[in-house]
């Protein structure tokens, strides 16, 4: 079973995320957490093949805890799902991230571009 | 003798005694028996018988016998009555007017009646006195009860009290209200109050002592009333002893009156008083105690004590008043003058009465008292003024007369008499136009002429004529006169009369003629003579005026002098007045203004000048401008001729003085120097003692005596004194002349009276000293220029000390540059005995002066010129301020052309506009172009800005100045053109704006500017707004897109959920099917097998929160919308009522991407905050700008950590202001940058991020557009609070 870590600091986003994810219960073992560090913290404690993170978000934004994922946890699989388009967080997360998705994104893509990304994963390793 | 012998011989005796008794009576006695026969009778019965009825009575007669008929009738009854009565009395009259007492007794003998016997007693007079008593006692009782007072009879008792009454009239039981019974039995005391009692007693004594007294009292009615009366008593002597008669007087009545009375006599407006003879003040009231300004009666009452020379002005006038009085009893509208009780004096009118006493004699005067000083005052105003009129009219010599024309008759008045020349009994011809002229002799024939014809058109056409003409007096003289007439109409319009007057104008026409005589004369003068009446109205004015003031003639005629001239006068104008009023001249000097307001000092002589009768007619006004020079120059003529005058007057007296026989010879100069009376003169030395000052002839006598004793001559100054006492300066000079043998005979001495001459070198050192001190330069040369004469004033300004100067020439050591050749001022001198002008001087030490210099010639004697007075005084400083100042107006001019300004000068009062070329050219014209009146240069100015330009002038003229700014139309290229003028009013003398002066200046370039300015502005704003749009728009699409990522994974779980829960119930549905068939046992396996497909606890625990945060999502993505469109919403660009909690709202969820990662934002907005008029788009700019500022200093400050700073926004009303704080515990604004960052473009962000306008931008629309403030409160390292206050202009409530 795939493992992939949901961070976004608002805590509905994740609720919905989760019970959009519902048919793929079996499939998927999904964790969701609301800010940075926690992310990092598991991702201490277990293996994740997949992060997906928003970018603005208090404390520690998307971007620095891709970087740091990107230092520590190389092999994680790094998504970004983010509510804005701003050029410069494009600019910024692109070296960091392996998929930009821009909320609002429909199920169907949010999973062909997770499932991508744990092919890549599984390619990678 | 026997007993009986002895008794008989008695009664013989006795009958002997009685009979001579008897017959010795002049009384009848008889007796008759029982038929009345006479028995006895007398002598005197006899006598009375034979005379009254010359019948001879005998015995045994009977009684008809005796007497007539009449009388026997009378008789007999009366005997009758004895027989019957016995013994009684009656009256009896006789026939010869006696009445007799007849005493009829029964003569009894041994029990038996024998007879009758009468004694008669002659009581004739003691009737009389009966009746008379009678009489008089009736009398008595009639008065007694008709008497209006009560009388009382009483006794006096022995304890002096008064007893019991006697007698009392009917009045008296009247007004007790008792019976006569009932008075009868009471006494005094018992008719007084018990009060009064014991007082009694006192009473009667007083009027025992007395005699007769007078009191008040108070009686006792029956009914208990008081009855206030007034007795008057008296003792009399009643059959020996005392007895009062009291007459007692109900003064009720009186006294009710006099209450009323002093009611009427305090409360009455005329004042009333009683004064007693000795002037001693009885009684006043108010009004008259107020009349002379007491306070009270009170006051009066004791402060005056004597009326004659407290009251009254002139205490004779009292003693004459009080003598009319007397004579006549009473006075009515006496007038006189009372004083007052402060010393003022007050005319009266005295109606008044003397009111005497018993004795006669006049007690006191009782005054009405009227206060009439104001009608007094009218009187003699009205008398004066009558004076006057009649004064004026006899003065002005006005005759009148009257021309009936019915009757033909007319009438002159006294004036017209004397005019004429005939005396009142002439009678006046009349006027028809048949009658012979008599009147032709009244005119000249000339003047006969028109006025025959002015009458008769007067007639005719009713048509006033006016006319002068030539009346020829009896005696011949010629007068002239001015006539006038009119016609009287009536209701028809026929004239009835002729009303004429003449006046004599004989002197006036002399005198017109000998002014313009003297008018010729006062022409020539030098002087300023002016002429004006006594309030200064001016009537004549001489050339000599006009050089002096400026004005022309025909400028100052009938103007007030004190109004031109503008005279300063040492002492008051009216004070003048007077003194040349009543010595007939003043001399002084008076300071005037010129026309050009120079003010000049001048010696003014006022003469006053009186007119033919002799009344104050004008002021003539003499008068010499005397600044300092010519002062100097005066004084140093007066003083030169003085000089003159003085040796002129060198005379000297001679003496000779014989030594031997002490006899002294004078010259006739001398007795005129010492003023002696020519005769001898005084003999010795010693004897001329009272011609010298003591001091002098001590100095005298000694040298005299040197004289005498050494032959030494001397010479010294005496003082003498002449008989009149005037002391006179003398030089004395002796001398010894030595006979053959070389002993002095004589003393020759002389006396020269030097006084002039002292008094002249006195003066002449003290105008040297004032021309020495005299600051100006004066110089005083000789006809070739050698300077005679050198002040101080010219040592200090040519720096030539005087030693040096006097012998030199003056244009030689001055290097005098002179305007006109010298030779043609030396001309102007001879011509005109004066020149002015500017000169050029060099000092001692090169230095240039410039000198308005003052040339005056000095004539001898004879006329000849001989000295030239130069006054100059040095002008230097003037003349470089003259040329600064014209330097400096043209550094103006060329600034203003700089400037591009052009500048204006407008007479307001003839509206005459001068513009300067700059001006001109502003406007695009030729100053010659421009039309020069205010209204040529109101159509210069733009239709629009008319109204503009308009009300600045007028703005002007009210408060002085004015600024404004308006558009023309360049009247050259037709370019409109903005201009910023600006003007200030100068006012003439009458207070009024006289002169506006201003400046135009063309400012369009400038306006231009501002435009632009105006518009970049705007560009900025919406510029800005667009880039904090453009900044947010990030955000905003973040914050839409969030709840949009859920609300759709949040549709598909529920779809999927949904598909989910139908495959579960369809199983179910078909097992209610299984369970009724057993046959489907497959189903339960396929039953089984579904379970785990489905998560029916899962679905149900997440089904409804998947719902419900759908619903929110989609809330919240409308409320972003919404928020969104509010905020970049234009709005209008005015202001508008905004509810700004909404805005701010709004402006926070707009912008909630921005602060919610670094803070929590709290509001407190209050509910009741009305609209806010604002600019609802600009507004949320500025809440936007401050939210994002908070969050960028908070986001400095929780940068790295995990914690959030916090936000807060409130808002609340205060008074008049809405107010918005917003707080952030950002770190502060440091104190250094606090001053600046309002400013435009100041920033400390990095480059990127923002421009630095946020808070300028803020700053700009709260405060210039909304008229509102935006402040700061920082502290570093605790945060900020930005407060912003929007006026609230009570638009309206929240609703």
């Amino acid at each position: 079973m795939k493992r992939i870590l949901f961070v976004d600091d608002e805590p509905k986003v994740l609720d919905g995320l989760r019970r959009m994810l519902y048919p793929l219960r079996n499939e998927w073992y999904t964790e969701f957490v609301s800010n940075g560090r926690e992310a990092l913290q598991l991702l201490s404690e277990s293996d994740y093949d997949v992060i997906v993170t928003d970018v603005r978000m208090p404390d520690m934004s998307g971007i620095e805890l891709l970087e740091e994922v990107v230092k520590q946890f190389p092999r994680v699989v790094r998504l970004v799902l983010s509510g804005t388009m701003d050029p410069a967080i494009l600019a910024h997360s692109a070296p960091l991230a392996h998929r930009y998705l821009v909320k609002p994104c429909d199920p169907v893509k949010l999973r062909a571009a997770v499932e991508e990304a744990v092919r890549l994963g599984e390619n990678a390793s | 003798m026997s007993t009986n012998e002895l008794r008989q011989g008695s009664e013989l005796d006795a009958k002997a005694n009685l009979r001579a008794l008897i017959e010795s009576t002049d009384d009848p006695i008889w007796s008759v028996d029982l038929n009345y026969r006479l028995l006895v009778f007398n002598n005197a019965f006899q006598a009375d018988i034979q005379r009254n009825y010359g019948v001879r009575a005998a015995v045994g007669m009977r009684t008809e016998e005796l007497l007539p008929p009449a009388r026997d009738t009378l008789l007999r009854p009366l005997y009758d009555r004895a027989l019957r009565e016995g013994a009684f009395r009656t009256e009896y009259p006789l026939l010869d007017g006696r009445i007799l007492e007849m005493a009829f007794n029964l003569i009894v003998e041994d029990g038996e009646t024998k007879g009758i016997s009468v004694f008669g007693k002659d009581i004739t007079e003691q009737q009389a006195a009966e009746d008379a008593l009678c009489e008089t006692e009736n009398k008595y009782r009639h008065l007694f009860n008709s008497v209006s007072d009560a009388v009382f009879v009483m006794k006096i008792d022995d304890d002096g009290m008064p007893g019991e009454f006697i007698d009392f009239n009917d009045r008296a039981c009247q007004y007790l209200g008792y019976s006569r019974q009932e008075l009868e039995r009471l006494r005094i005391v018992d008719i007084n109050p018990p009060e009064r009692r014991p007082g009694i007693r006192s009473i009667t004594r007083t009027v025992i002592d007395r005699r007769y007294w007078t009191w008040e009292g108070i009686h006792l009615a029956k009914d208990g009333r008081r009855i206030p009366v007034e007795v008057h008593a008296r003792v009399v002597d009643l059959d020996g002893s005392p007895a009062l008669i009291s007459s007692v007087r109900d003064i009720t009545e009186r006294r009710e009156a006099e209450v009323r009375y002093r009611d009427i006599f305090d409360g009455a407006i005329e004042g009333m008083y009683r004064t007693g003879m000795d002037g001693k003040a009885l009684a006043t009231n108010s009004a008259f105690a107020n009349m002379l300004g007491y306070d009270s009666v009170q006051e009066y009452l004791s402060t005056v004590t004597d009326t004659r020379h407290q009251v009254w002005l002139d205490p004779d006038q009292r003693t004459e008043y009080l003598r009319l009085l007397e004579t006549q009893g009473h006075m009515r509208g006496y007038e006189a003058r009372f004083k007052r009780k402060d010393g003022a004096v007050i005319w009266v009118s005295i109606s008044a009465r003397t009111v005497r006493g018993a004795d006669g004699q006049p007690h006191y005067t009782d005054g009405f008292v009227e206060d009439i000083t104001e009608r007094k005052m009218a009187q003699t105003a009205l008398g004066e003024s009558e004076a006057n009129l009649r004064e004026a009219q006899r003065l002005a010599r006005i005759g009148s007369a009257t021309w009936d024309v019915a009757s033909d008759t007319t009438t002159y008045s006294e004036e017209m008499y004397r005019i004429i020349g005939r005396s009142p009994e002439f009678i006046p011809p009349g006027h028809a136009p048949g009658r012979p002229p008599e009147r032709a002799k009244f005119y000249t024939p000339e003047s006969f002429a028109r006025i025959s014809a002015a009458m008769q058109r007067a007639l005719a056409t009713g048509e006033p004529y006016e006319l002068d003409l030539d009346v020829v007096r009896p005696d011949g003289t010629v007068r002239r006169t001015h006539a006038s007439g009119a016609a009287v109409r009536d209701d028809s319009g026929r004239v009835v009369k002729l009303h004429g007057t003449l006046q004599d104008i004989t002197e006036w026409k002399e005198v017109q003629a000998r002014i313009s005589e003297k008018d010729a004369l006062l022409q020539l003068a030098h002087d300023a003579i002016l002429a004006t009446d006594l309030e200064g109205k001016i009537a004549f004015w001489n050339h000599g005026a006009t050089e002096l003031y400026g004005w022309a003639a025909e400028e100052a005629l009938g103007r007030n002098v004190n109004e031109l001239l503008q005279p300063v006068f040492p002492i008051p104008r009216a004070e003048i007045l007077m003194l040349v009023e009543s010595s007939g001249q003043w001399e002084g000097e008076v300071t005037h203004r010129t026309r050009t307001g120079d003010a000049v000092v001048v010696a003014s002589r006022w003469t006053l000048y009186r007119d033919a009768e002799g009344g104050a007619g004008k002021i003539l006004e003499i008068s010499r401008g005397i600044t300092d020079r010519k002062r100097a120059d005066e004084a140093l003529q007066q003083s030169l001729s003085q000089l003159r005058r003085a040796q002129q007057l060198a005379h000297i007296g001679t003496s000779t003085l014989d030594v031997r026989s002490d006899t002294t010879i004078w010259s006739e100069e001398m007795y005129r120097i010492t003023g002696w009376e020519p005769g001898a003169p005084p003999r010795t030395f010693a004897d001329r003692r009272s011609l010298y000052t003591p001091a002098s002839y001590a100095l005298l006598e000694n040298a005299a005596r040197q004289a005498v004793a050494a032959g030494e001559p001397y010479e010294l100054d005496v003082d003498i004194i002449r008989p009149d006492g005037v002391v006179r300066q003398t030089h004395a000079s002796g001398a010894a002349i030595r006979d053959a043998d070389g002993n002095i005979s004589k003393i020759v001495g002389t006396l020269q009276d030097v006084t002039e001459w002292k008094a002249a070198e006195a003066r002449l050192s003290e105008q040297a000293a004032l021309l020495q001190h005299a600051h100006d330069a004066i110089i005083v040369t000789d006809l070739n220029g050698v300077i005679l004469f050198w002040n101080r004033g010219a040592e200090d300004l040519y720096g030539w000390a005087a030693k040096k100067a006097v012998g030199a020439k003056v244009h030689d050591l001055l290097r005098t540059s002179f305007p006109i050749p010298l030779a043609q001022i030396h001309e102007v001198l001879q011509d005109q005995d004066q020149w002015e002008g500017e000169i050029t001087h060099q000092t001692q030490s090169g230095t240039a002066v410039v000198v308005a210099s003052r040339w005056s010639l000095q004539r001898g004697e004879k006329g000849e010129p001989t000295k030239i007075l130069e006054i100059n005084r040095d002008i230097t400083a003037r003349k470089a301020a003259e040329e600064e100042l014209k330097l400096y107006r043209q550094q103006l001019e060329l600034a203003l052309k700089a400037g591009h300004s052009g500048s204006f000068d407008r007479d307001i009062k003839n509206d005459v506009d001068v513009w300067s070329p700059e001006l001109a050219a502003l406007y695009g014209l030729a100053v010659s172009e421009f039309g020069g009146t205010s209204a040529s240069w109101d159509c210069l100015v733009l239709p629009e800005d008319r109204e503009i330009a308009r009300a600045a002038v007028q703005e002007a003229l009210r408060t002085g100045e004015y600024r404004a700014e308006w558009r023309i139309r360049r009247q050259n290229d037709g370019e409109v053109r903005w201009l910023a003028a600006q003007g200030k009013v100068f006012y003439g003398g009458d207070g009024q704006p006289s002169r506006l002066l201003g400046v135009n200046v063309d400012i369009t370039e400038r306006k231009r500017a501002e435009e632009a300015l105006r518009q970049s502005q705007s560009q900025l704003l919406m510029a800005q707004k667009l880039e904090s749009i453009g900044q947010l728009a990030a955000g905003i699409a973040h914050e839409i897109n969030t709840p949009i990522q859920y609300i759709g994974d949040n549709a598909t779980f529920l779809a999927e959920a949904f598909r989910d829960l139908l495959r579960f119930l369809e199983p179910h549905t078909e097992l209610a099917d299984a369970l009724r068939n057993p046959a489907r046992a497959d189903f339960v396996t396929a039953l089984e097998q579904s379970v785990p497909n489905v998560d029916v606890n899962y679905l149900r625990a997440e089904i409804p929160k998947a719902t419900e945060q759908l619903l929110e999502g989609v809330a919240r993505v409308a409320r972003i919308v919404r928020a969104m469109k509010e905020f970049s919403h234009p709005g209008p660009v005015e202001k508008a009522p905004v509810d700004i909690n909404r805005a701010i709202e709004s402006t926070i969820l707009v912008s909630k991407s921005e602060w919610k990662y670094v803070a929590e934002l709290t509001t407190d907005l209050d509910p009741e905050l009305p609209l806010v008029p604002c600019v609802g788009g600009e507004f949320n700019q500025v809440i936007l700008n401050l939210i994002v500022n908070a969050t960028h200093a908070i986001s400095d400050v929780v940068r790295g950590s995990n914690q959030k700073g916090s936000i807060r926004i409130g808002t609340r009303r205060d008074g008049g202001w809405a107010e918005v704080r917003v707080s952030d515990t950002g770190a502060g604004i440091p104190e250094g940058i606090r001053a600046r960052i309002f400013t435009p473009f100041f920033t400390t962000k990095e480059v990127g991020k923002g421009t630095g306008q946020g808070l300028a931008m803020a700053h700009s629309v709260i405060v210039k557009k909304h008229q509102g403030t935006i402040r700061f409160e920082s502290e570093t390292g605790v945060g900020t609070t930005f407060v912003v206050r929007l006026p609230l202009q009570c638009v309206g409530e929240k609703p």
